[in-house]
């Protein structure tokens, strides 16, 4: 049993932007002008960002075998589909595993927009996405113990039977 | 004798899990970058790691049958019965049936079916680190392997052989004529009487028959089988006494008297 991790672009995007507008509209320039229009990508440039997005996911996903990611495919709505090989997978750990790979895609692309323009502030993207895969890392690979049985080596039980022997008598 | 014992399967693969899961955890412990040995080390429920530890299940089940050879006594009617087959198709509960002389101790049954199951245990552990390349994990399983094998083995303790038993009789009852024999006998001298002796139904014995004086009647041993003849010598009274040779209660005692021939 496999379990997938569906992840939108459009979200993925969104939350890209959202952190380089957090960090454009506090930064200017030498000359006092604002660096928000600089950081944002346009439009146009969103092949450059499908680009990133999949660097990112071949990059922080070269982790994991091709026996635990059995497969990667991004749909006609942009929804990036990773299927990892875990049987025992929990629904709370796979929500942390997808929260820590998102974050880590952000981290990834913020750091690659900034690194091109204000490489400074690049570093600590990627001190993020160390720290994501990392996090990722801990919950893809713990072990849980196994399932409790209520069954035990009690169970195992023996018996035995004698055989049937009839005594030869002799004739009297 | 047969000796029936199961075992269950989910019981030893889970105590193969609980083992590799332990010492995932020490190895996390130990060291907190170990998560992928630790990881890859413990035996989960993926496919492939169901699939090893069926497959060194099964194993372990064929060389405990061969442990067993040993120890069959099959006849012609019960070759067949010295069987290890799985009793539903689950796979869940594995018996085992096997065939071997009266003389092994039956009461080992249970310890029988637990020592199995941790026979099977030991030798999937052993290959489980073996194939994990574990080496150093796997080296205290191999005198365990050997215990393991020498306590099953000793299960089949023999006992000692039962004593013969001979069916003895309990009862023993003499006839003159066809008529049960009472308290007393008359004869007359010179006279000869058949006496007849009858047992416990299939029993067997040894029954002799004296007289108390010779003098007066004396007892041969009749040409038929359970039969004495009593012949009166001289006019008294005396008695015959009629007992068994394996058994000191049982005796026929009867007075006789014999008087002087009628002229």
């Amino acid at each position: 049993m496999t379990k997938i991790v569906n992840i939108s672009t459009s979200e993925l995007k969104a939350k890209v932007l959202e952190q380089l507008g957090f960090l454009g509209k506090r930064l200017k320039d030498t000359k006092g002008m604002s660096q928000y229009p600089a950081v944002l990508p346009s439009i146009i440039e969103d092949g450059v960002f499908r680009q990133f997005v999949d660097t990112a996911v071949g990059h922080i996903c070269s982790d994991y075998s091709e026996y635990l990611v059995k497969s990667y495919a991004i749909d006609t709505s942009n929804t990036i589909s990773l299927q990892f090989n875990r049987d025992d997978w929990t629904v709370g750990m796979t929500k942390m595993f997808e929260y820590s790979l998102v974050g880590a895609l952000v981290s990834y692309v913020v750091y690659e927009i900034l690194s091109i323009y204000i490489p400074d502030y690049a570093k600590k993207y990627l001190d993020d996405m160390i720290m994501q895969q990392n996090d990722m890392k801990r919950h893809f690979f713990s072990t849980l113990p196994p399932a409790n049985e209520d069954v035990s080596l009690s169970n195992c039980t023996g018996s035995v039977t004698l055989s049937t022997i009839t005594p030869i008598k002799p004739s009297v | 004798m047969i000796i029936k014992f199961q075992i269950i399967k989910s019981v030893v693969i889970n105590a193969v899990k609980t083992t590799t899961f332990l010492k995932g955890k020490v190895d996390e412990g130990g060291d907190a970058n170990a998560l992928k040995l630790s990881y890859v080390e413990t035996a989960g429920e993926s496919e492939t790691h169901e699939a090893k530890l069926t497959h060194l299940f099964d194993t372990a089940l064929e060389k405990v049958k061969i442990i067993f050879v040993d120890y069959l006594a099959p006849t012609s009617q019960t070759v067949g019965d010295n069987v290890i087959y799985y009793k539903d198709n689950n796979d869940t509960i594995v018996e085992f049936t096997l065939d071997v002389s009266r003389r092994y101790n039956g009461t080992m049954a249970n310890t029988l079916a637990r020592l199995v199951a941790n026979y099977v245990e030991c030798y999937m552990t052993y290959w489980w680190w073996v194939e994990t390349t574990n080496l150093k994990q796997a080296e205290p399983y191999v005198g365990e392997l050997s215990m393991a094998e020498m306590q099953i083995r000793r299960c089949f303790v023999l006992s000692p052989p039962s004593v013969p038993t001979i069916p003895y009789t309990t009862q023993l009852s003499a006839k003159v004529d066809g008529t049960s024999l009472g308290g007393e006998l008359n004869m007359e001298v010179g006279e000869e009487i058949s006496l007849t002796y009858t047992l416990s139904d299939g029993a067997i014995d040894d029954i002799e028959a004296r007289s108390k004086d010779t003098e007066i009647v004396s007892v041969l041993r009749g040409v038929e089988k359970h039969s004495f003849v009593l012949k009166a010598m001289n006019s008294g009274v005396t008695g015959i006494k009629l007992f068994s040779r394996h058994n000191d209660t049982l005796e026929v005692d009867t007075e006789i008297i014999v008087i002087g021939e009628q002229s």
